[in-house]
C-alpha cells in the first residue's frame, strides 16, 4: 500500500488494517529492525531483510533519505505485510528535507512495543547527521565498515565511539573462518609462537582476525599485505593464516579463490573444507541471533583500536 | 585434590563468544543398517544439513555397514540421492563436494567375523588417511534383535573400547525400542553398557531433539509467571496427546508384537511428561536434568481401577483425511485374531507434593483425525465468579497448551468479555508460534541429536535408569491388558468411547487437539 505525503499516524493505521486483513498481530514479533539506506541500495537491503525475516519475525522500518535540499518536510510511505519482503511487517519511508533530520520522531511511534530495536545502516549516517539519532533508541547497531570510503579508518572510528550493542558485519563475516581455525586448535596443546596472516591490509575483517588471535593466543600476528581475489563480496579478504608452534610445528589454513580451504597440520593428512561467502541476508540473520551486547567483539575491537593507534603513531 | 592432568582448554574457545558454533572433534560416524529407511530419510540428510550449516569437523567420515554389495562409490551416490531428496536446507553442490570422498562402505552380515575385522581395519585406517584420530560413533539403525550380535562383534574386535592412549573415543547410538518390557530392557541395557561404558551410550528419543520440547525448559524455568501456578493448587489436570493420522505402514511385524503403549507411550509420551512435570534442576548439566526426570518417572503411579483408567483401542476401517482406509485387522501381515492396540489412553498420578491429586491423562493412537502432539495444562476454575451462571455458560477452564508438532508454539486460553452491552463471557486463545517459515532454519531433531552425540553432550538422551523407570509404568498395564481385547474405534475419529468415559466420569473431557 502506497501513501503519499503522509503522517506516522496514517502509516500505522494502514499497517493495522493490513495486519487485520491477514489475521496476524504483533504478538509473534521478535524485534524491530530499523534500516537506513539509499534508493540505490534499497533492493539489496530488502533482499537481505526478507531472508533474515524467515528466522526472526520482525517489523522492518526502512528509511531512505531522498531530497535533502527540499525545504518542506515530506514523508512518502509504502506498507507491506507478507509480500515482497517475506514474512516481515515492513514500512518503507522516503523522507524529504527536514523530515530526514528528524528520523527519531518519525520512527519512535512506529516501533512494535517492548521488543528490542536493532538499527542497521549500510551507508554512512554521519553524512546525514543521523548517527546520534539512530543510537538514541537502538539496543543494537549494525554497521558494515567495509562499505565505507576508508574501511579500516571507519572501523577505528566505530571502535573509538563504541557503546555496548555495537557490531559490524566485518566481524560477522569472519565467523566461519574463526570457527574453522578454532576447530583446528581442538586437541593442539603446544603454545603458539608466531602467526602470519596473508590478507588485504585494508580489510577491516583481516584486522579483526588479527586482533582476535592476539587477544586469545597472546601473540600479535604479522599481517602480510596480499592482494586477495574473492568470489563473493561478503568474504573477508584473507588468503591464509599460518601458525608456528613453540616446538616448531606448523599449521596453516589457506583459502583458494573458489572456496576450497585447506588445513595443513603437522602429523595429519591435508584436510579440505569449503568456505564460501554468505549472503548479506545470512550475515544479517546471524547478527540478529544475538540481542545482548557481544562482549567477545568488544575485547577484539579494543585490541584492534590499540593496535591501530600504535600503528598510526609509528607512521 | 585430583591427580588427573588438567584437561587442555582450547584458547580460541571463549564461552562468551557466542558466534563460534560447537563443532565436534575429527571423527567417523559408523552406521549399521545404512541401507534402511531411517538412514536414507533422516540420518544422511541430517549429516548434509549439518555440513551445510558448517557444524561438521574438517575431518569427518561416514562409514556404512550393511549386507548389500556396494562399493564406496555406490554408497556415496546413494547417500547423495538421499540427502538431495530429504535434506531440509537448500541443496548446494559445494557442500556435498566437501563430504564427497569421505564415504566408506563395508559389506557384510552381522554374524560375519571377517566383515567386522574389515570394518575395524577400515576405521583404523581412517586415522591416517582422513585424520579422524580414532574417534568414532556407531549408529545402530538396525532391528533390536540384531543388537546382541553386533555388540558382541564390536567387543570381539575391540572397536567399542575407548582408546586410552589418546587414540580417540568410541560411542554408540541406539534407537528405540529399548526392550519390550522391564526385564528385556535391563538385559539390553546391561549388554550395551558393558560393551561400551555407560557414559558412551546414547539412546535416541527424537522427541527430545525438537525445539519445542527444549523450549519447555525455557518456559518453565526462565519465567516468573508460570512456575508459581505449575502445581496441584492451580492445575486441575494435564493432558498429553500424541496423535497420528497414519496407520502402521510397513511395520506390521514389529507393530503387532508391540502396540501403541510400547511403541510410543513408554518413550515419547513419558519423556514429555517427565519434562513437563519435573522439579527445577540445580543446573543445566545432563546429570542434573536426568536426576529430576528420574524422580518424576519413579513417582508415577497407575490408578487402582485399571479397567476404567487404562483404555486400549484398535482402528477399524473408516475415512482419514478424505480417503477410505483399511482397518487394523485388514492390514497386510496382521493376524485376524490380533489383540494388539493401536490406541492407548491412560490416567496416571504423580506421587509428590507438587502433583498430588492431579490426574495426568496420556493418549496416543494411529488413524486419528490428524497428526498432533501437545501437552495441555488445564487449570482449575476461578474460586468464585461474580457473574451470573448464564453469562459464563460457554466459559471453560484456563489452559496452557504446548504444541510440540506441527505448528510448534504455545497457546494460552482464557475467558474474555464478548463485545456488546451484556456481560457475556467466552474463551479466547492467545498464541505464540515459532512461525511457519521459522522452521526452515531451526534444526531438525536428528540434526541436533547427531551433533550432540559427536560432541558428547548427553543432555537430550534418556539413560538406562530412565528407560527402566518408564518400563516400570508400562509393565503392569501390559499385564492387565494381556487378558483383554482392545475396543474398536473407527479410523478418522478420536479413539474409542472408553477413553471419553474415562474423563467424563470426573466431569472432564479431552481437549480437541
Amino acid at each position: 500500500m502506497h501513501l503519499k505525503d503522509t503522517t506516522t499516524g496514517d502509516i500505522m493505521k494502514a499497517l493495522d488494517g493490513l495486519l487485520h486483513e491477514v489475521g496476524g498481530g504483533t504478538s509473534g514479533l521478535a524485534l524491530n529492525l530499523v534500516a537506513l539506506t539509499t534508493e540505490d541500495e534499497r533492493e539489496e537491503v530488502e533482499k537481505a531483510a526478507s531472508f533474515a525475516a524467515q528466522e526472526h519475525p520482525y517489523r522492518l522500518i526502512l528509511a531512505i533519505p531522498r531530497d535533502l535540499e527540499a525545504t518542506e518536510p515530506r514523508i512518502d510511505a509504502e506498507v507491506t505485510v507478507g509480500d515482497r519482503l517475506g514474512s516481515a511487517e515492513a514500512i518503507i519511508l522516503r523522507l524529504d528535507g527536514p523530515a530526514a533530520k528528524h528520523l527519531t520522531s518519525i520512527v519512535l511511534p512506529m516501533l512494535a512495543s517492548d521488543v528490542p530495536v536493532v538499527t542497521w545502516w549500510l551507508l554512512d549516517p554521519v553524512r546525514y547527521g543521523l548517527e546520534h539519532e539512530l543510537r538514541s533508541f537502538a539496543d543494537r547497531r549494525i554497521t558494515y565498515s567495509a562499505r565505507a570510503a576508508d574501511p579500516v579508518a571507519s572501523l577505528a572510528r566505530r571502535a573509538e565511539s563504541y557503546v555496548p550493542g555495537d557490531t559490524d558485519i566485518c566481524w560477522t563475516r569472519i565467523s566461519l573462518w574463526r570457527s574453522l581455525i578454532a576447530s583446528a586448535f581442538d586437541g593442539v596443546t603446544q603454545s603458539v609462537e608466531k602467526i602470519v596472516i596473508k590478507a588485504d591490509d585494508d580489510d577491516p575483517s583481516a584486522q579483526l582476525m588479527a586482533a582476535w588471535l592476539d587477544t586469545r593466543l597472546g601473540v600479535s600476528p604479522e599481517v602480510v599485505d596480499t592482494e586477495v581475489e574473492r568470489n563473493s563480496e561478503h568474504l573477508p579478504a584473507i588468503a591464509s593464516v599460518a601458525f608456528t608452534m613453540v616446538g616448531g610445528e606448523t599449521m596453516e589454513v589457506e583459502r583458494k579463490t573458489d572456496g576450497t580451504t585447506v588445513l595443513r597440520q603437522a602429523g595429519l593428512p591435508k584436510r579440505r573444507q569449503t568456505l564460501q561467502g554468505r549472503t548479506l541476508g545470512q550475515l544479517l540473520a546471524e547478527e540478529l541471533r544475538h540481542i545482548e551486547p557481544d562482549t567477545a567483539y568488544r575485547h577484539v575491537l579494543d585490541a584492534f583500536k590499540d593496535h591501530y593507534a600504535s600503528d598510526r603513531a609509528a607512521a | 585434590m585430583s591427580d588427573a592432568p588438567a584437561t587442555h582448554v582450547n584458547p580460541l574457545r571463549d564461552p562468551a563468544d557466542r558466534r563460534l558454533p560447537r563443532i565436534p572433534e575429527p571423527c567417523a560416524l559408523v552406521i549399521f543398517g545404512v541401507t534402511g529407511d531411517l538412514a536414507k530419510k533422516k540420518l544422511i540428510p541430517a549429516i548434509y544439513d549439518l555440513a551445510n550449516r558448517g557444524l561438521l569437523p574438517a575431518s569427518f567420515v561416514i562409514v556404512g555397514f550393511a549386507r548389500r554389495d556396494w562399493g564406496d562409490e555406490t554408497f556415496e551416490e546413494m547417500s547423495r540421492e538421499a540427502a538431495k531428496a530429504h535434506a531440509r536446507t537448500p541443496w548446494r553442490e559445494e557442500v556435498w563436494a566437501r563430504l564427497a570422498g569421505n564415504f566408506k562402505f563395508v559389506q557384510g552380515a552381522f554374524d560375519d567375523d571377517a566383515a567386522f575385522d574389515r570394518l575395524d581395519a577400515t576405521v583404523d585406517d581412517l586415522r591416517i588417511t582422513h585424520g579422524i584420530v580414532g574417534n568414532a560413533a556407531m549408529y545402530f539403525s538396525i532391528p533390536p534383535l540384531a543388537f546382541p550380535t553386533v555388540l558382541k562383534q564390536l567387543k570381539r574386535t575391540g572397536m567399542s573400547d575407548n582408546r586410552q592412549d589418546g587414540g580417540g573415543w568410541r560411542r554408540v547410538v541406539v534407537e528405540k525400542p529399548f526392550g519390550e518390557d522391564r526385564a528385556s530392557a535391563s538385559e539390553l541395557n546391561e549388554l550395551v553398557d558393558q560393551v561400551f561404558t555407560a557414559p558412551d551410550v546414547f539412546r535416541i528419543d527424537h522427541y527430545l531433539g525438537k525445539e519445542t520440547v527444549q523450549n519447555i525448559f525455557a518456559l518453565r524455568f526462565a519465567n516468573a509467571m508460570f512456575e508459581p501456578i505449575w502445581n496441584s493448587n492451580y492445575v486441575d489436570h494435564v493432558q498429553i496427546t500424541m496423535a497420528e493420522d497414519v496407520g502402521i505402514g510397513t511395520r506390521a511385524g514389529f507393530y503387532d508384537d508391540n502396540g501403541a503403549a510400547r511403541d510410543v507411550l513408554q518413550n515419547h509420551v513419558l519423556q514429555l511428561l517427565a519434562i513437563a512435570a519435573m522439579e527445577q534442576p540445580n543446573g543445566f548439566e545432563a546429570e542434573e536434568i536426568r536426576t529430576e526426570k528420574l524422580k518424576v518417572l519413579r513417582a508415577i503411579k497407575l490408578h487402582d481401577d485399571l479397567e476404567a483408567t487404562a483404555i486400549r483401542g484398535q482402528y477399524t476401517d473408516g475415512w482419514v483425511q478424505g480417503r477410505p482406509v483399511k482397518g487394523y485387522l485388514a492390514e497386510d501381515n496382521i493376524p485376524q485374531t490380533s489383540t494388539t492396540e493401536t490406541y492407548a489412553a491412560v490416567q496416571i498420578g504423580i506421587q509428590n507434593r507438587r502433583w498430588n491429586g492431579v490426574p495426568f491423562y496420556l493418549r496416543t493412537g494411529k488413524r486419528l483425525p490428524k497428526r498432533v502432539t501437545e501437552i495441555a495444562v488445564v487449570f482449575k476454575e476461578a474460586p468464585h465468579m461474580p457473574f451470573a451462571d448464564y453469562d459464563t455458560t460457554t466459559l471453560g477452564n484456563n489452559q496452557l497448551v504446548i504444541r510440540v508438532q506441527p505448528d510448534e508454539g504455545i497457546t494460552v486460553k482464557f475467558g474474555s468479555k464478548v463485545p456488546g452491552t451484556g456481560m457475556e463471557l467466552r474463551d479466547i486463545s492467545m498464541g505464540f508460534g515459532y512461525g511457519e517459515t521459522f522452521t526452515e532454519s531451526s534444526p531438525e531433531a536428528y540434526e541436533r541429536l547427531i551433533l550432540d552425540v559427536l560432541l558428547g553432550d548427553k543432555t537430550l538422551f534418556p539413560d538406562a535408569q530412565e528407560v527402566d523407570a518408564s518400563w516400570a509404568v508400562i509393565d503392569p498395564l501390559e499385564e492387565y491388558w494381556e487378558s483383554t481385547k482392545p475396543e474398536p474405534y473407527e479410523s478418522g475419529t478420536w479413539g474409542p468411547a472408553g477413553a471419553d468415559l474415562m474423563l467424563q466420569s470426573s466431569g472432564r473431557r479431552w481437549r480437541r487437539a
